[in-house]
C-alpha cells in the first residue's frame, strides 16, 4: 500500500513538474502530505475496533448525506462540477467522503437485516440507501464517483450472503445493458436518449477515437498513445514527451490519467508491476473478509474490495480502452488527498478486522 | 449463532472474488501489452508524428567547373523571406482554438479534375504574414496556386513568399524581427552562370522538379539538360535538417538533431572557359551552327558551342531578370536548345578523309598516295554520269590535290575501287554511327547526343527489314481496319549499289556525321592514329577547405581504337588536309604563322521553315593545327552557310588565331555572354577586326552553286567572291 502510495507521488511530480500552474506545480509535495494524512487515518482506525465504526455507522452516513447537501448549496464549481468544499485553505471532496461514510452505513443496516439477509427486500433496502448519495453526486454532477456505490453495494451483499440470484440476475440485466449499448452506440451509432451529450460522446468515442480525434476521442486517443510509445521499459522517469508536451491534458494527467503517464515512463514493466500491485492489495482484502470474525468484518471487506476493485479496473481500463472514460481515480496513486485519505481509513478498518482474525 | 445457520458460502465467494480480481488483473495486463508492446511501435510513431515538425535544409549544389578550376556554374546567396507551411499553421491553430480555416480546391487535371478540401493557407499567410511583412518594406508576392501546392505537396520545405530581397530590406528584418513563428529571411543558395550563355548547352539548366510525392526529399532544383542533368546526383548533395518538438498547442519546445546540409559534389569539365568563349565569340555570328575544339592527343574537348543558345540563369527558379526568358526559347524556329555539336549532319566532303583512309589501308584498293587517278568533269558509275563540281574536273591527280582541290570525281572512283565495307569498318573504328560521350557504364552523359548514320551493307538490309515491318503492320492495320482508304504502298526496294557507295564517298546521301564524331577522326589523323573516347568531364569531386578530393575520376586519353592506317599514309592524307589550306578550298582557314590543315565541306539541304522549304546548306570545316605538331583539332558547322571554304574556314582561322595568342599570352575577355539569336541565313557580317590570314583570294575554281544529277549534292568551290556575295547578303 506504501509501495503505491510513493509510486503516486513520483508520477504526479512527474506529471506535473513541468506545470506553469502553481498549484499543480505542488501537487507531488501535498500529495506526500496527505499521504501522511491517510496514514494517521489508517493507523487510527486500525487500531480501533471495527464495530464501532459500524455502530455509529448511521451517524457517519448522515454526516456524508449532509456533507453532500451541503456541497451542493455551498460548494465551489471545478470543471463544470460542484464537488468541492473549502474552509480557507482546506477543501475535499464530499463524494469521496461518502464512500467510506456509506460503507459503514450499509454495514449497520446490513446488520439490521442479519436475519433477513436472503430476503429480496433486504437486497432493496440496500440499494434504496446506495441510491440517496447516487442522486446527490449525480446532481453534482459526477457520474464516476456516483457509479462507484452501485458495486459497493454488490460487494457488500455479495459478502453478507445476499442469494446469488438476487445479485447475478442484475448483474447478467447490467452486462446486457453494456451489450445493448455497444450494439445501439457503437454498431447502430444511435445515441441513448436520456443522456448527456458529452456522455454520449465519450460512449461513443469510446468505440471508434477516430471519430472526433481533437475533440472528444483526444484524451483516450493521446492516452493510449503515451501508453502505447512508452513500450517494455517506457521512457524513463521524468522522459514522457507525450505528458512534458501536453497532450495528456495537464489538469487529467495527474490524477486521473496517472496510468497514462505511468505507463509512458516506467513501460509495460512499472504498468504490469503497478497493475500487479493493485491486485495483491485487492486480494488481501478478499483474504482478511474470509478470515473475518464476524459478519460485519466480512461486509466490510465486501464493501472496500467492491470499491477498489471498481476503482482500480476502470481507471487503469479506461486509459488503455478497455472501459470508456470515466472520471474517477486510481486508488492510492492518483492525486486527489480525500480520496487518498479514504482509502487509506477503508484499509485501516480492513487491518481492523485483519487484527481481530479468526485463526486456522 | 447466526454462522450456524446454512447461509451461503461466504469464504467461497471471497475466494471467487479473488479470482474475478485476478482475472480483471489479467484483462488490464493483458491489454497492456497489446497496447505497450505488441503496438507499441505504431504509438510511437504517432507520438513522434504529432510532437516534431521535420524541416529539411537544402544542400547548396555542386559547382561545375572548367579544366583551369573557374567556376561556370556556382552559386550565389539570395536573400528570401521563407514561409514554414507547418509553423505559422500550428500557430495560427493556436491563435484560434486550434481551428484552422478550410478551403475547396481544385486539384488535378483533366480527368482527374476536382475539389479537395485543403487547409487555407492563403487565408493564414494573409492575416498572419502580409501586414508585419509590408510594415518592413516587403510586399510579397507569390502565385497562389503554387502556395496551395506546395504547401499541400512540399509542407516541410519553405516556401518562398518573396524573393531577392535587397540587404537593406534584409538588416531591416533583422533589426526589427517581426517574429512571426514559420516566417524567416533566409540567405539561399542560388544557382547562377556568372558568364551567361558561355557553354550553356554542356552545362544545362536547372529547374524545379516534377510534383513528387509527399514522402520523398524535394530538392528545391533539379538538372534538366546537360551536365545539370547528367550529373545531377553528384551535384544534389545531402539535405540537412532540423526537428523542431513543439507541444500540444503547436508551440515549439526545443529543437533537436540538427544536421547540416553537406553540399553537392563538383564536377570538373575538360572545357577551357578560354576557349569556349573565344568559340562562341566567333560563333556569335552564325545564325546556326555548331563548333568543337579537342585536344588531339586525349580526346579531352576544350569547347563544345553550339548556337544559337540560350541563357541558363532565365531557368533557375526566381529568376527576375530583364529578358522575356524561356519560354521564347522553347518556341524558337531555330531550336536554340538544341545542342548541334553533338546532333547528326550530312558531313559533305569532310567525308573524303575517310574514303582516303579507308583506300589507302585496303590492299583490295590497290591505292597509294602516288596513285594517279583520271578525274575529267564527270564519271559513269553504276548507270548513270556524276560529275564534278568543276565541269572540267582536275585532271589526272593524286591523293593530295584531290584533298586540296576536293575532287568529287577522283573520290568518287577512288569510293568504288575500295568498296563500302572498307569505309563503314574506318567509319566504325572512329566511331562514326555511334554514341560517343558515355560515362564508363555506358550511359549517355550529354542527353540529346545523335549517333549519326554511317550507312553500309548490313546497315541497308536492316533498313529495308525494318521496312518491311513497318509494311507489313500497316497492311496488318489496313485489313484489321477493314480495308478502308487507300491500300499502303510496298516500300521501294533498296539495294546496296556503286552509286551508293560512290555518294557516300563524297559524304552525301544517308551518311550522317556529329560535329563531335568529325573531331574525333580528326584527332585521330593528327595524333597518329589513336581515337580517343571524347572526354567532357575529368572528374567529380569534393572540395572542401581549398582541397580537392576527387570522388570520381574519368582518365585522360582513354583509347577507343586506332585507325589502323600505316604513318606514311597517314601522312600522306595529313598533307593532303594541309594542301587543303595551302592551296586548296580552305584557304581562308590559313592563320598567319600557324601551319593549319583541314577539310572543307558543305552538303546541300533545305529546311522546312514557316512552310516553305528553304535551302539550307550544311557547311564544315574541320582540321587540326598546328600541322607538324597538332594541338588542337577543330570542326565547325553553320546551317545555312554559303560553302565550307567560304563560310566556315574564315571562322576556324579566327578562332585559331585566337587561339595561339591566348597561348602566346593574351588571354579573351571573360564576361557574361547574352544569348546568341538564331536566324536563318548562315553568317552574319564579320565584325572586321579579324581578316583571315595568308588567304590571298586568287583561288582557282568556279562559281559556286553547282549541284548536279538526282542525288542532291552540293560542294565547296566558292572563293572569296562568293564570301562576300554571301557577306553583302546578309548584310
Amino acid at each position: 500500500m506504501l509501495g503505491l502510495c510513493t509510486v503516486g507521488v513520483l508520477v504526479i511530480y512527474s506529471a506535473t513538474h513541468s506545470s506553469e500552474q502553481a498549484d499543480l506545480k505542488n501537487a507531488s509535495v501535498q500529495q506526500a502530505a496527505w499521504v501522511g494524512l491517510g496514514l494517521a487515518f489508517f493507523f487510527g482506525l486500525a487500531f480501533s475496533d471495527y464495530h464501532r465504526w459500524v455502530s455509529q455507522g448511521w451517524f457517519w452516513f448522515g454526516g456524508g448525506i449532509f456533507l453532500l447537501l451541503a456541497v451542493l448549496i455551498f460548494g465551489r464549481e471545478v470543471n463544470g462540477a460542484k464537488s468541492w468544499i473549502r474552509f480557507g485553505p482546506v477543501g475535499f471532496q464530499p463524494a469521496e467522503v461518502m464512500k467510506i461514510a456509506f460503507l459503514v452505513g450499509a454495514t449497520a443496516l446490513l446488520m439490521s437485516f442479519r436475519e433477513r439477509m436472503e430476503k429480496f427486500r433486504t437486497v432493496l433496502a440496500l440499494v434504496g440507501l446506495a441510491l440517496v448519495p447516487i442522486f446527490l453526486i449525480l446532481k453534482q454532477p459526477d457520474l464516476g464517483s456516483a457509479a462507484v456505490f452501485l458495486p459497493m453495494a454488490f460487494g457488500l451483499l455479495f459478502a453478507g450472503g445476499a442469494r446469488l440470484r438476487f445479485l447475478l440476475v442484475p448483474l447478467g440485466a447490467g452486462l446486457a445493458g453494456v451489450l445493448a449499448i455497444y450494439l445501439w452506440v457503437g454498431h447502430f451509432g444511435k445515441e441513448i436518449p436520456f443522456l448527456k451529450t458529452y456522455q454520449n460522446n465519450r460512449i461513443r468515442t469510446f468505440f471508434d477515437p477516430n471519430l472526433d480525434p481533437l475533440g472528444s476521442g483526444w484524451t483516450i486517443r493521446q492516452s493510449i498513445i503515451a501508453i502505447g510509445s512508452g513500450g517494455f521499459s517506457g521512457k524513463g522517469f521524468l522522459r514522457g514527451d507525450q505528458n512534458l508536451y501536453g497532450f495528456l491534458p495537464k489538469n487529467i494527467a495527474y490524477n486521473d490519467f496517472i496510468f497514462s503517464v505511468l505507463g509512458e515512463e516506467w513501460g509495460f514493466l512499472g504498468g504490469g508491476l503497478l497493475i500487479l500491485g493493485q491486485a495483491a492489495l485487492l486480494l488481501c482484502i478478499a483474504w482478511i473478509g474470509m478470515r473475518a470474525p464476524d459478519l460485519e468484518g466480512r461486509l466490510l471487506a465486501g464493501g472496500v474490495l467492491g470499491m477498489l476493485f471498481t476503482h482500480f479496473f476502470i481507471n487503469v481500463g479506461m486509459t488503455i480502452k478497455v472501459v470508456p472514460i470515466t472520471g474517477i481515480p486510481l486508488p492510492f496513486v492518483s492525486y486527489g488527498g480525500t480520496f487518498l485519505a479514504v482509502c487509506m481509513a477503508a484499509m485501516g478498518l480492513m487491518q481492523s478486522i485483519w487484527r481481530q482474525r479468526r485463526l486456522g | 449463532m447466526l454462522l450456524a445457520r446454512p447461509t451461503a458460502n461466504i469464504p467461497r465467494r471471497l475466494q471467487a472474488a479473488m479470482v474475478v480480481v485476478l482475472a480483471a488483473a489479467a484483462i488490464l495486463v493483458q491489454r497492456l501489452f497489446v497496447v505497450q508492446i505488441v503496438e507499441g511501435e505504431k504509438h510511437a510513431q504517432s507520438l513522434l508524428n504529432q510532437t516534431t515538425i521535420p524541416i529539411l535544409l537544402p544542400p547548396p549544389r555542386g559547382l561545375i567547373l572548367d579544366r583551369n578550376g573557374l567556376p561556370l556554374a556556382e552559386n550565389e546567396a539570395r536573400y528570401d523571406v521563407d514561409l514554414y507551411v507547418r509553423e505559422l499553421s500550428g500557430n495560427y491553430a493556436r491563435a484560434h482554438h486550434g481551428r484552422l480555416p478550410m478551403t475547396l480546391v481544385e486539384v488535378g487535371t483533366g480527368e482527374k479534375r476536382r475539389k479537395q478540401r485543403q487547409v487555407d493557407i492563403e487565408r493564414i499567410v494573409q492575416e498572419m504574414a502580409v501586414e508585419p511583412l509590408r510594415n518592413l518594406g516587403i510586399e510579397i508576392q507569390y502565385d497562389v496556386d503554387d502556395l496551395r501546392r506546395h504547401a499541400h505537396q512540399r509542407p516541410n520545405t519553405p516556401f518562398q513568399l518573396a524573393t531577392k530581397i535587397d540587404f537593406a530590406t534584409l538588416s531591416r528584418m533583422a533589426e526589427r524581427d517581426p517574429r512571426i513563428p514559420g516566417i524567416n529571411a533566409a540567405a539561399r543558395p542560388v544557382r547562377c552562370y556568372p558568364y551567361g550563355a558561355l557553354a550553356s548547352h554542356v552545362l544545362g539548366f536547372v529547374g524545379a522538379p516534377e510534383e513528387q510525392t509527399l514522402e520523398t526529399f524535394q530538392p528545391e532544383v533539379v538538372g534538366k539538360e546537360g551536365v545539370e542533368r547528367g550529373f545531377n546526383a553528384d551535384l544534389e548533395g545531402v539535405p540537412g535538417g532540423k526537428i523542431l518538438k513543439k507541444n500540444n498547442l503547436g508551440f515549439i519546445m526545443e529543437e533537436q538533431g540538427y544536421q547540416a546540409p553537406q553540399a553537392g559534389k563538383s564536377v570538373y569539365l575538360t572545357l577551357d572557359a578560354r576557349i569556349q568563349a573565344i568559340v562562341e565569340g566567333v560563333m556569335r555570328r552564325v545564325g546556326r551552327g555548331a563548333c568543337v575544339v579537342m585536344d588531339p592527343h586525349s580526346g579531352d574537348i576544350l569547347a563544345m558551342v553550339s548556337v544559337p543558345n540560350f541563357d541558363p540563369n532565365e531557368f533557375v527558379p526566381g529568376y527576375s531578370g530583364p529578358s522575356d526568358g524561356w519560354r521564347r526559347i522553347l518556341t524558337d524556329e531555330t531550336k536554340p536548345m538544341l545542342n548541334r555539336a553533338i546532333g547528326a549532319y550530312a558531313p559533305g566532303s569532310t567525308f573524303k578523309t575517310l574514303t582516303a583512309l579507308a583506300a589507302l589501308e585496303n590492299p583490295a584498293a590497290n591505292f597509294t598516295p602516288q596513285t594517279v587517278i583520271s578525274s575529267p568533269g564527270s564519271v559513269y558509275i553504276g548507270d548513270r554520269w556524276w560529275k564534278d563540281w568543276n565541269p572540267d574536273g582536275q585532271g589526272s591527280i593524286v591523293l593530295k590535290r584531290a584533298l586540296a582541290m576536293s575532287c568529287n570525281t577522283f573520290f568518287y572512283q577512288l569510293g568504288v575501287r575500295t568498296g563500302i565495307d572498307s569505309m563503314t569498318e574506318m567509319g566504325r573504328r572512329i566511331g562514326f554511327g555511334q554514341r560517343l560521350l558515355l560515362g564508363p557504364d555506358g550511359e549517355p552523359q550529354l542527353s540529346g547526343e545523335d549517333p549519326g548514320t554511317m550507312p553500309g551493307k548490313k546497315w541497308m538490309e536492316d533498313r529495308m527489314a525494318d521496312r518491311k515491318k513497318k509494311y507489313k503492320e500497316h497492311i496488318e492495320a489496313w485489313v484489321a481496319g477493314g480495308r478502308q482508304g487507300p491500300r499502303p504502298t510496298a516500300p521501294a526496294v533498296e539495294r546496296w549499289s556503286d552509286g551508293h557507295t560512290a555518294n557516300t564517298s563524297i559524304g552525301q546521301g544517308y551518311v550522317r556525321v556529329t560535329p563531335l564524331q568529325m573531331t574525333v577522326m580528326m584527332s585521330a589523323v593528327a595524333n597518329g592514329g589513336s581515337v580517343y573516347a571524347p572526354r567532357l568531364v575529368q572528374a567529380v569531386a569534393v572540395s572542401s577547405e581549398g582541397e580537392v578530393q576527387p570522388v570520381r575520376e574519368f582518365p585522360r586519353a582513354v583509347k577507343r581504337a586506332d585507325l589502323g592506317v600505316r604513318p606514311e599514309n597517314l601522312e600522306a592524307v595529313r598533307e593532303g588536309l594541309r594542301a587543303v589550306v595551302t592551296e586548296g578550298t580552305g584557304k581562308n582557314a590559313a592563320v598567319k604563322d600557324i601551319e593549319v590543315a583541314g577539310k572543307t565541306g558543305s552538303a546541300q539541304f533545305t529546311t522546312r521553315i514557316g512552310g516553305g522549304l528553304v535551302k539550307d546548306t550544311r557547311t564544315w570545316f574541320t582540321g587540326f593545327a598546328p600541322a607538324k605538331d597538332p594541338r588542337y583539332a577543330i570542326t565547325l558547322m553553320v546551317e545555312g552557310g554559303s560553302s565550307g571554304g567560304t563560310t566556315c574556314a574564315p571562322l576556324v582561322s579566327e578562332i585559331l588565331f585566337h587561339i595561339f595568342e591566348m597561348d602566346k599570352g593574351v588571354p579573351p575577355v571573360m564576361a557574361y555572354q547574352t544569348p546568341v539569336v538564331g536566324h536563318f541565313h548562315g553568317v552574319t557580317a564579320s565584325d572586321g577586326s579579324y581578316v583571315p590570314g595568308a588567304g590571298g583570294a586568287d583561288d582557282t575554281d568556279g562559281d559556286g552553286g553547282i549541284f548536279g544529277g538526282i542525288f542532291n549534292w552540293f560542294d565547296e568551290g566558292n572563293n572569296s567572291g562568293g564570301a562576300g556575295r554571301n557577306l553583302r547578303r546578309s548584310r
